[in-house]
């Protein structure tokens, strides 16, 4: 009986012992993946959603704010949101009150601030058999928590028939004051509404 | 002119605050006021509404001007007062402070005085002085034949 009939019983296990220790070899080095990390380009969103539409109802169903945007994106390492052609609205008791729409605006999470730019038009709706107010101007920063509207720049505004133009307001919500800071014309009609 | 009644208000000045709860607007710094041919100038005017819609405008400054044409050609009156106030229910400019009103060559001076813009009629109160003597009206009337 030569060698190698005494060695097949041996054979065996030990090629099955290569094999399934070259299997774990091989499954230890396909899993052991290095993970690099790609920067991501900072110039180009991160996130893109478009045609946006959002609505908030209050706790009786009705409408509270609404926006509309033509596009919301976020870019790396930020947690700003860029939107284009956002439309606002604020609505009370199921009716609009406000809405301010222009070409740009950047929501700053950090400052809780939404900053408007191009075409920026604040729209006071008619109540109560008012009229309609409406001011329009290249920029607009509102601060959400003093809900506090601001701008430095030349605005023009109507008022039914009546109109006027001022540099730089501040606009107090919460206590309804417009401050029209400086070089205030107007000129004001009789209104009937 | 009557006609100023029906006129736009056009209103300048260096700053301007509207309290939309309160319903008064304030106008403040080289104010200037148009109506037709009303013209005010002051460096403060406070414009408020009334709970019946009647806008009540005082004006205060060093001091304010107001002048206004007056129908049929007669020329113009021109006021002056340290506070004017206007009513718009009613029509009347009262001026107070130094208050003098001048039409053609007639002149009225006292502390107060009541411009009626619907009649152009005025009426003209003294005061007393600090020191207790009486500030009286001055009354300056030009003869009608002199007033051509």
């Amino acid at each position: 009986m030569n060698i190698s009939s005494r060695m097949m019983p041996l054979v065996f296990p030990m090629v099955l012992a290569v094999l399934m220790g070259g299997m774990t070899f091989w499954l230890n080095r396909a899993t052991d993946v290095n993970v690099e990390t790609t920067l991501l380009d900072l110039s180009q969103p991160q996130y893109v959603m478009k045609d946006i539409s959002g609505l908030r109802f209050d706790a009786q169903g009705l409408p509270v704010q609404t926006l509309v945007a033509k596009e919301a994106s976020m870019y790396p390492n930020s947690n700003d949101v860029l939107l284009q052609q956002p439309d606002g609205q604020v609505w009370q008791q199921g009716q609009p009150l406000y809405r301010v729409s222009s070409q740009e605006a950047r929501y700053a999470d950090q400052e809780e601030k939404i900053f408007f730019k191009q075409e920026v038009v604040l729209t006071k709706t008619a109540v109560d058999g008012g009229l309609e107010g409406k001011v329009s101007m290249p920029t607009l920063t509102v601060d959400i928590p003093t809900q506090m509207a601001h701008t430095d720049a030349e605005v023009q505004y109507e008022y039914g028939q009546s109109h006027g133009s001022a540099v730089g307001f501040n606009y107090d919500k919460k206590n309804d004051v417009l401050n029209l800071q400086s070089r205030v014309k107007a000129i004001i009609y009789d209104e009937q509404p | 002119l009557q006609s100023d009644q029906n006129q736009p208000i056009s209103i300048e000045a260096d700053n301007g605050v509207v309290d939309q709860g309160k319903q008064v607007t304030v106008f403040s710094g080289n104010v200037v006021v148009k109506q037709g041919s009303i013209d005010i100038r002051a460096s403060k005017i406070e414009v408020s509404r009334t709970n019946d819609s009647n806008q009540i405008m005082t004006a205060t400054g060093s001091p304010v001007t107001f002048k206004q044409q007056l129908d049929g050609g007669k020329g113009w009156v021109n006021g002056q007062g340290q506070k004017v106030t206007y009513q718009s229910a009613s029509g009347l400019v009262t001026l107070s402070g130094g208050a003098k009103v001048q039409r053609g060559g007639d002149m009225v001076q006292g502390n107060n005085i009541t411009y009626n813009t619907k009649t152009e009629i005025y009426t003209a109160a003294g005061s007393k002085s600090a020191s207790g003597s009486d500030r009286r009206v001055t009354v300056i009337l030009q003869p009608s034949s002199t007033q051509k």
